[in-house]
């Protein structure tokens, strides 16, 4: 880092000048290439007016506070004889909820780079921060990737002390815990870890604290750069850090142990620790009866088998286990596969990239087009490359079961994908054996995964009968009696009567 | 240590699985049936086997019947093998067919190199005819091949009556054991072929 960059630390040990004209002529400078930065030198009234200069980043102030509140009780003002301006100012004159005095010039910069707004005086060496940020924000809405039939429909969004507030509604307890820290030498991105005091997993929390101190990074834009820079598996694609947008998914998992990571500037928070068994869990599970919830639970697992095994099962029985199968669905198959001139290795792994740049392509175009493309891929792609003896029935349905088994579990994509990919591969030239070695493999790497000192899969390994009643079923709440047993050392959810 | 445990499973996976080949399903012959006749250089070898090249599929297939007569059957399915470059697979052969005349011995070797080499199933239906290759290249009433069609009416005949266990594995047993072979025959007349009773040829 060149110390004639500048950043904020770099100005940790100025101090302000005791003369206007000084701090002034050393603010000007800093922010010479900054065309938003606003200053007003104004006077206080009175036989003696005193000089002063209120600092602001235009657009990013409520500028009724700082006209109502700041500038004109200070034109008003009558503070001849005072000796400490600031201090009389700060009780007596202006009209503001939050008021920070500092002698360091860093903390000012810091907090009107934030939105605050900075007034100094001459002959102080002090200079008051006021908060009067008012930025437009984007306002609460539903998540688009997180959408429930019933239940909340409030979301996260950018303004990361809204967010807080969101929280703190829904847990109105002083256990509620709110830390916060800033990442990022150019950002100064504010970090909030929420958490309650009394249920934690004490462990993951000192685990987090401690990554988090060593990030070391330019800036911090998305959560996703804090989630990849704390992951103890950064080249797993199984996620051990969860996230989420909705604040009532953020408390269940406060109440459950975990540690709720708020990042500024976006909707996602990141939840940890995080566990397997919660990558088949859906919002709806705990908004609905519990026995469909337990029913969608249990078609996630088997949607999970499903997508990553049925292409790799259906290559190997037909190419190294054909007396497996029933004769006339075998005569199909030969029949189908006739005059098709790919391998069967290379029309699976062609159907299967097709169906992964349909469903981005989906993602990615705007809504109009949508119509075009899902004709464009159910046509082509179905129907005609079938009747082109370019890709088999059988194969494009197999495929196609696949595909729709893992849309089930948007959180397991990237896993999906290349499981489903590498089991094909050794399927097609180890047949159930590659199959079976892969499921072993996938197994082992599942199993020795950890997310902040808490086993990956701490709820289904060792498993009691608490631990089962919320991983392969949703039991009514009425039996869920305890918290997740490595979660939290306080296990009682209900009270004592 | 999970790293190596992981590369010790994929390597022993590869080693014990990589000299298995694999074919293609179309470049899969599927034999529906198998007629053994007596011949002068040793076994004539009839095939019935289902010509998956006709677009229908299921249900609805053509047949094609593969002959030749070697001195025993491994050369016979070696031969043919290598004059059609595809794998015959016998994995789905419901019915093999003795013709008269064919010693129990020459029956016993070549049942056994069916199990033992072509994967021949235990449940695998044998049955006796005046000439195997003759009715396989009968029409059958159901459209299906000859074998499979003459399976279903063993089946429903087992049902109903006390028909003795022909399946490959009591046959094998009977003529290990030495016991006289009882098997059903099938009489062809007029192109059709039919269930008559059990012989001790």
């Amino acid at each position: 880092m060149l110390k004639t960059e500048k950043l904020l630390e770099n100005f940790e040990n100025t101090l302000l000048k005791s003369t206007l004209s000084e701090n002034l002529t050393l603010i000007k400078e800093i922010f010479k290439k900054d065309d938003i930065l606003r200053i007003r030198e104004i006077e206080t009234g009175g036989a003696h007016p005193i000089r002063a200069a209120v600092f602001f980043m235009d657009s990013m102030i409520n500028t009724l506070v700082l006209n109502e509140s700041i500038i004109k009780p200070l034109l008003l003002c009558k503070c001849d004889s005072e000796k400490n301006i600031t201090d009389f100012v700060t009780r007596r004159v202006l009209f503001a909820a939050e008021i920070k005095k500092h002698n360091a010039l860093a903390p000012l910069l810091r907090n009107l780079l934030y939105g605050d707004t900075i007034v100094l005086f001459d002959g102080s060496n002090e200079g008051l921060s006021i908060n009067t940020k008012g930025w437009r924000t984007r306002g609460i809405s539903e998540p688009e990737n997180e959408r429930v039939l019933q239940g909340p429909r409030e979301g996260f969004e950018e303004a990361v002390m809204l967010n807080v507030a969101l929280l703190r509604r829904r847990l109105p307890t002083p256990d509620f815990c709110v830390e916060t820290l800033t990442v990022g030498r150019r950002t100064d991105t504010g970090v909030f870890i929420c958490y309650l005091d009394s249920v934690v997993n004490k462990g993951a929390l000192c685990a987090l604290k401690q990554r988090l101190k060593q990030i070391n990074i330019d800036g911090v834009l998305d959560s996703n750069y804090i989630n990849e820079l704390i992951n103890e598996h950064p080249n797993s694609l199984l996620k051990t850090v969860g996230s989420t947008e909705r604040p009532d998914v953020a408390v269940a998992r406060i109440l459950e142990g975990r540690i709720v990571v708020m990042v500024d500037g976006t909707p996602v928070v990141l939840t940890l620790p995080y566990l397997f068994s919660e990558n088949f869990q859906a919002d709806d599970d705990y908004y609905t009866n519990h026995f469909l919830g337990t029913l969608g639970r249990l078609l996630r697992y088997l949607c999970f088998i499903l997508a990553i095994s049925v292409p790799a099962v259906f290559l190997s029985l037909i190419t190294h286990h054909t007396d497996l199968l029933p004769t006339s669905f075998l005569i199909s198959i030969c029949s189908a596969r006739n005059s098709v001139p790919l391998s069967s290795l290379v029309e699976c792994v062609l159907l299967i990239l097709i169906f992964e740049i349909l469903k981005e392509t989906g993602l990615r175009m705007p809504q109009g087009v949508g119509h075009a493309l899902s004709i464009v891929g159910g046509l082509v792609v179905g129907q005609a490359a079938v009747e082109a003896r370019i890709v088999s029935a059988p194969m494009l349905i197999i495929i196609a079961l696949s595909g729709i088994a893992g849309l089930m579990l948007p959180r397991l994509r990237g896993v999906i994908f290349f499981s489903r990919l590498g089991l094909v591969i050794l399927s097609h030239y180890l047949g159930l054996l590659g199959f079976f070695a892969g499921i072993a493999a996938l197994l082992i790497h599942i199993l020795s995964l950890s997310s902040f000192t808490v086993d990956y899969t701490s709820s289904i390994i060792n498993p009691t009968l608490q631990s089962l009643k919320d991983t392969l079923i949703r039991t009514s709440w009425r039996n869920m009696l305890t918290r997740p047993v490595k979660l939290s050392k306080n296990k009682i959810r209900k009270s004592e009567k | 240590m999970k790293r190596i445990m992981l590369i010790l499973i994929l390597l022993l996976t590869f080693l014990c699985g990589c000299n298995r080949p694999y074919y293609e399903p179309e470049q899969t012959i599927i034999i529906s049936a198998i007629g053994i006749d007596p011949a002068e250089s040793g076994i004539l070898l009839t095939l019935e086997t289902v010509d998956t090249s006709t677009p229908e599929g299921g249900l609805e297939y053509s047949k094609k019947i593969l002959k030749t007569s070697q001195k025993d059957c491994k050369s016979a399915f070696l031969s043919l093998q290598k004059s059609l470059g595809n794998r015959l697979s016998a994995e789905h052969c419901a019915l093999v067919i003795k013709g008269k005349g064919l010693s129990e011995e020459l029956l016993y070797e070549t049942l056994i190199y069916l199990r033992d080499e072509q994967n021949l199933s235990q449940n695998t239906k044998i049955v006796s005819n005046e000439n195997g290759g003759k009715m396989l290249q009968l029409k059958s009433r159901t459209g299906q091949a000859v074998g499979y069609d003459a399976v279903k009416i063993l089946n429903m005949q087992e049902s109903k009556s006390d028909l003795l266990k022909c399946n490959l594995y009591s046959v094998l047993s009977a003529l290990h054991g030495g016991a006289p072979l009882t098997l059903p025959f099938f009489e062809t007349e007029d192109d059709n072929y039919f269930l008559r009773g059990q012989y001790n040829e």
